[in-house]
C-alpha cells in the first residue's frame, strides 16, 4: 500500500493509555508532511482511563472524520480482542496489523508489547506499531524521525526513535515481505 | 512553535485539532479575555490560547476559572468595556452559566463576545446529549454550527464580527467530533488588538431594573428579527437543483458525513442537499421556500431538531419530530446512510452494523482514588455513597460510586440523603466523595448550606491536585490559573473550616489501613459536628513530575494466591486480571504503587522496593 497517491483510510484501536492518539496524530503529520489532505478523529474523555479507544485517518479529499463500516482499507489494533469487535470496520481485501503474540486472525501480527518490554522500552509497543506501519504504507524511516521529534516530548523522545527503529526493521524482515 | 510549524508546514497550513483551530480563531480576533472551566470536549481550546499566549507573549487574559457562571461573567465585563472576548465550555457548563447568559442577551455587547460550547453527541464524556442551539433560541442568541476543525476557525472569526454587527452574544457549537478532529488549516497570523478599554455607564441597561428591561427584550427581538436577513443566516444549497422531489437539509458534521457518502453513492446524485451555517435564527420564509419546493424533506442535525422547529409549515418535512431519524445518539455516516437510502426509496444495501462491546473505563493503576474508594467502602460497608463528576464516577466499579448528579451534587445530595433518612430507625452512614477541582467549582455553598442545616456526613475531598479527567488543568488549589498572574493555590484545610466545617483531616488514601480508620472516627464524629470532611491527599498518577518521586516497588503473586478473585472485584485494578490458578500482575499496565498488599485476603501480594 502506498499512501503518496492513493486514498486511504486507516482505522485505529486500543485500550485507554496504549499511546493510540500520538499514533494516529504521527500517521496524519506524515500524510500531511507528503503533501496529502487528513482528516482524523480522535477519542477523549473518561473513555481514556483504560476503555476502549478508537481513532480514524481519512487520506485524501475527505470531508469527515469518521470511517464508515465496511469501508477501512487498513486496522491497526493495539489490543488483539478490542480489534476482533472492529473488524466490521475492513473494506472487503483490507488489511490487518496488530499487536499480539498469536499470528491467526490477523494480516501480520507484531509482538510489540513483548519486544517493547524486552527491550526495555515500556510504554514504547505503539511507536513499534508505527515503526511498522509506516514501512508497509512505503513511507521513508527519516520522515518519520522528523515527525516525531516535531511532536514527541522530549524526554520520551530517544525511546521512540529507538521503538520506531525496532518496529521498521521487523517489518523489513523476511518474514512479513511475503505477500499476503 | 516556530520550528516546529517549519518542519511540517506548507503554505501557512497545519494540522490542528478542531479545538485548537477555534483557540487560534479566538486570538486571531483580537481577543484580551479568554476564558473557560475544564470538560470534554471543549478543554484543549483554553490550554490552546495559553500557550500560543506563552508562546508569542501575547497581552491577553486567558484563565481557567473556578467555574463556567465565573467565566462568562468575566469575559462579559471586557465586552462591554468595548473588548474582544471569548468563553469556552462543554454542554452542560453552559447550564452552570445559563444565568448570565440570559441576562446578557437583552443587555447586549460591546466587544464581540463569542461564547464557544461544545456539545457532546453519544453522549460520549457527558452527563446529557442536550443541543446548545436550543439554549441559544431560548436565550434570543445566534448560534454558528461547524463541520471541521476548518470551519470551527473560520465560524469562530465570522463570530466576532456578528457579535460586534448586531451588539449581541454569539454562540458557536462544536460537536465532539468537530473539537476532536484533526485537520490540516490554514493558520491565521495573530496580532493582538491595540483597542482600548471604553465603558460607558450606562445603568439602565447595564443594571436594568424589571421595567427597562421590557425595552431591552423589545430591543433583543429586533436583533434577532434583523439577524434572520444577515448573509450568515442563508441556506445553501450545494447538490443538485432547487426544485425536485427530494431534499435534506444539514448543518455541522452531518452535512461533512453526507458529503463524504456522496461521493460513493451515485444514486444519491439528483439529491438537493442544503446546508445551513447559523441554525438560529432562521429566516422562516426561505425555510417555507425549501418545503414548498420539494416534495419530501428530511432535515438531518445533531441532536436536537433545532432547524426542524423553525420550519413554519412541517407537513412535507422529516427528521428526528416524526423518528424518522432517532431521537437519541449520535448520528454516524452508519446509522446516516441506510435512513438516507429509506428516504429516497432506495433499497437498503448497507449491512446493519452490529454493536461493538465497549472495554470499560477504570481509573489508572495506581490511582489514589482507588484507595480512597476501597478504604471508605470498607470503613463503611452499608453506607450511601454520593459522589460527583471526574475520573472518581469511576468508582462505581468499585461498588462506592452510588450517585452522580451534576458537578457539585456530591454534597448537597448527602445532606438530602441525611434527611430523608434521619427519622428511620438506623439511618445508614453517608459519604460524600468529590474531586478538588469539583470542590471549587460547585462544592463550597452546598458545604455552607450543609453546615447551617445540620446535616450530618463524612465528606472526602479527593485531592489529586489537578482537574484529572480532562487533561490535567491547574485548580484554584495549585494556583497558576491565569495567564499572566502567578498564585501559590489556596488550602482547601482553610476553605473547608471556613465554610464552617469544625474538624477536617488530612490523609494519603495510599496507606490503606489509616485511611479505613480515619472514615470511621470521621464518622463518629460526624454525629456531634455534623459534617466532617477529609482530604484525601495523593497527586494523580498521572503526573509525570510525581511519578519520579513516588516510592516504587516491583510486585509480585505468591504462591498463597488462591484465586479468590477478591482482589480483582472488589479493587478493580486494571494490571490485577484472573489468569488459570493464580491472579496474574500485567507488568506493562502496574504502576508499582503497591496499594493493592493492604487488599489480599492472604496477603499474596508482596511489594518488593526497586
Amino acid at each position: 500500500m502506498d499512501i503518496n497517491n492513493t486514498d486511504t483510510q486507516i482505522f485505529m484501536v486500543g485500550r485507554g493509555g496504549q499511546g493510540i492518539l500520538v499514533l494516529a496524530r504521527a500517521l496524519s503529520e506524515i500524510a500531511f508532511k507528503k503533501g496529502r489532505r487528513v482528516i482524523t478523529s480522535e477519542t477523549h474523555g473518561m473513555a481514556m482511563r483504560g476503555g476502549t479507544v478508537t481513532s480514524s485517518l481519512k487520506i485524501g479529499d475527505f470531508a469527515s472524520p469518521l470511517i464508515p463500516a465496511g469501508c477501512a482499507d487498513i486496522l491497526i489494533g493495539l489490543e488483539q480482542n478490542d480489534t476482533r469487535d472492529y473488524l466490521h470496520m475492513l473494506r472487503p481485501g483490507g488489511i490487518t496489523i496488530v499487536n499480539t503474540e498469536d499470528r491467526n486472525d490477523f494480516t501480520y501480527a507484531v509482538d510489540a508489547t513483548g519486544i517493547a518490554l524486552n527491550q526495555g522500552l515500556k510504554g514504547s509497543a505503539n511507536m513499534i506499531m508505527l515503526g511498522f506501519v509506516i514501512r508497509y504504507i512505503n513511507t521513508d524511516f527519516y520522515d518519520a524521525c522528523a515527525v516525531m521529534e516535531s511532536i514527541s516530548p522530549k524526554r520520551v523522545l530517544d525511546q521512540n526513535i529507538k521503538a520506531l527503529e525496532i518496529g521498521f526493521e521487523t517489518a523489513s524482515n523476511e518474514k512479513y515481505n511475503q505477500s499476503h | 512553535m516556530e520550528a516546529e510549524s517549519d518542519n511540517i508546514d506548507c503554505k501557512n497550513e497545519k494540522i490542528l485539532l478542531g479545538n485548537e483551530a477555534i483557540a487560534y480563531a479566538v486570538l486571531a480576533s483580537g481577543a484580551s479575555v479568554v476564558t473557560s472551566y475544564p470538560g470534554t470536549p471543549a478543554s484543549e481550546i483554553l490550554t490552546t490560547v495559553m500557550k500560543l499566549v506563552k508562546e508569542q507573549d501575547l497581552p491577553v487574559h486567558a484563565e481557567w476559572s473556578i467555574n463556567e457562571k465565573t467565566a462568562l461573567e468575566i469575559a462579559f465585563a471586557n465586552s462591554i468595556s468595548n473588548k474582544r472576548s471569548a468563553v469556552a465550555m462543554k454542554q452542560v457548563g453552559l447550564n452552570v452559566a445559563a444565568d448570565p447568559v440570559m441576562s446578557a442577551a437583552y443587555m447586549g455587547v460591546r466587544g464581540g463576545l463569542v461564547i464557544i460550547v461544545a456539545d457532546d453527541p453519544g453522549p460520549h464524556s457527558s452527563q446529557t446529549e442536550q443541543d446548545s442551539r436550543f439554549f441559544a433560541m431560548f436565550a434570543k442568541i445566534p448560534v454558528l454550527d461547524p463541520g471541521s476543525p476548518e470551519e470551527a476557525l473560520t465560524m469562530t472569526m465570522a463570530a466576532f464580527k456578528l457579535s460586534e454587527k448586531y451588539k449581541t452574544p454569539v454562540m458557536v457549537r462544536p460537536t465532539t467530533r468537530v473539537c476532536h478532529a484533526r485537520q490540516a488549516v490554514a493558520v491565521p497570523g495573530i496580532t493582538p488588538e491595540a483597542r482600548p478599554a471604553l465603558f460607558e455607564k450606562e445603568p439602565h441597561r447595564w443594571a436594568a431594573t424589571p421595567g427597562p428591561r421590557l425595552k431591552l427584550h423589545i430591543e433583543l427581538n429586533t436583533k434577532v428579527k434583523s439577524i434572520t436577513h444577515d448573509p450568515l443566516a442563508g441556506v445553501k444549497l450545494l447538490n443538485g437543483k432547487d426544485e425536485s422531489s427530494q431534499a435534506i437539509v444539514a448543518s455541522g458534521i452531518t452535512y461533512a458525513y453526507l458529503k463524504d457518502i456522496m461521493q460513493n453513492k451515485p444514486e444519491w446524485r439528483d439529491l438537493s442537499l442544503y446546508k445551513i451555517d447559523m441554525p438560529y435564527p432562521l429566516d422562516p420564509e426561505s425555510l417555507d421556500h425549501i418545503s414548498r419546493s420539494h416534495t419530501n424533506v428530511m432535515v438531518v442535525e445533531e441532536t436536537e431538531p433545532v432547524i426542524e422547529y423553525q420550519f413554519p409549515c412541517r407537513r412535507n418535512v422529516r427528521g428526528r419530530i416524526d423518528s424518522t431519524i432517532p431521537n437519541a445518539g449520535e448520528l454516524t455516516p452508519d446509522i446516516l446512510t441506510p435512513i438516507i437510502d429509506t428516504f429516497l426509496g432506495l433499497k437498503r444495501l448497507y449491512p446493519e452494523i452490529h454493536t461493538t462491546k465497549q472495554r470499560r473505563p477504570s481509573l489508572c493503576a495506581g490511582c489514589a482514588h482507588r484507595a480512597a474508594f476501597y478504604a471508605i467502602k470498607k470503613a463503611l460497608p452499608k453506607g450511601i455513597y454520593t459522589s460527583d463528576i471526574g475520573c472518581y464516577t469511576l468508582g462505581l466499579n468499585l461498588g462506592a460510586v452510588d450517585t452522580c448528579l451534576c458537578m457539585g451534587a456530591a454534597i448537597s445530595q448527602a445532606a438530602g440523603f441525611f434527611h430523608a433518612f434521619k427519622h428511620e430507625e438506623s439511618p445508614p452512614p453517608i459519604v460524600a466523595t468529590i474531586g478538588d477541582s469539583t470542590f471549587f467549582h460547585a462544592g463550597i455553598p452546598p458545604s455552607v448550606n450543609a453546615i447551617v442545616t445540620g446535616a450530618r456526613f463524612v465528606l472526602v475531598i479527593l485531592d489529586n491536585a489537578t482537574t484529572a479527567m480532562t487533561g490535567r488543568q491547574p485548580t484554584p488549589g495549585t494556583g497558576s490559573v491565569a495567564s499572566d498572574f502567578n498564585h501559590d493555590g489556596l488550602s482547601l484545610e482553610q476553605i473547608l473550616e471556613g465554610c464552617g466545617i469544625r474538624s477536617v483531616i488530612t490523609k494519603d488514601p495510599y496507606d490503606i489501613p489509616g485511611f479505613i480508620k480515619i472514615v470511621k472516627d470521621a464518622y463518629d464524629l460526624s454525629a456531634s459536628q455534623g459534617v466532617v470532611a477529609i482530604i484525601a491527599r495523593h497527586p494523580c498518577i498521572q503526573d509525570r513530575a510525581m511519578i519520579g518521586t513516588q516510592q516504587a516497588f516491583t510486585m509480585s503473586v505468591t504462591d498463597d494466591c488462591n484465586a479468590c478473585g477478591y482482589c480483582v472485584k472488589e479493587f478493580e485494578c486494571p494490571a490485577l486480571e484472573m489468569g488459570e490458578d493464580t491472579v496474574v500482575i500485567d507488568p506493562t499496565i502496574c504502576s508499582g504503587c503497591g496499594v493493592c498488599v493492604h487488599v489480599c485476603p492472604r496477603r499474596a501480594l508482596e511489594a518488593k522496593p526497586l
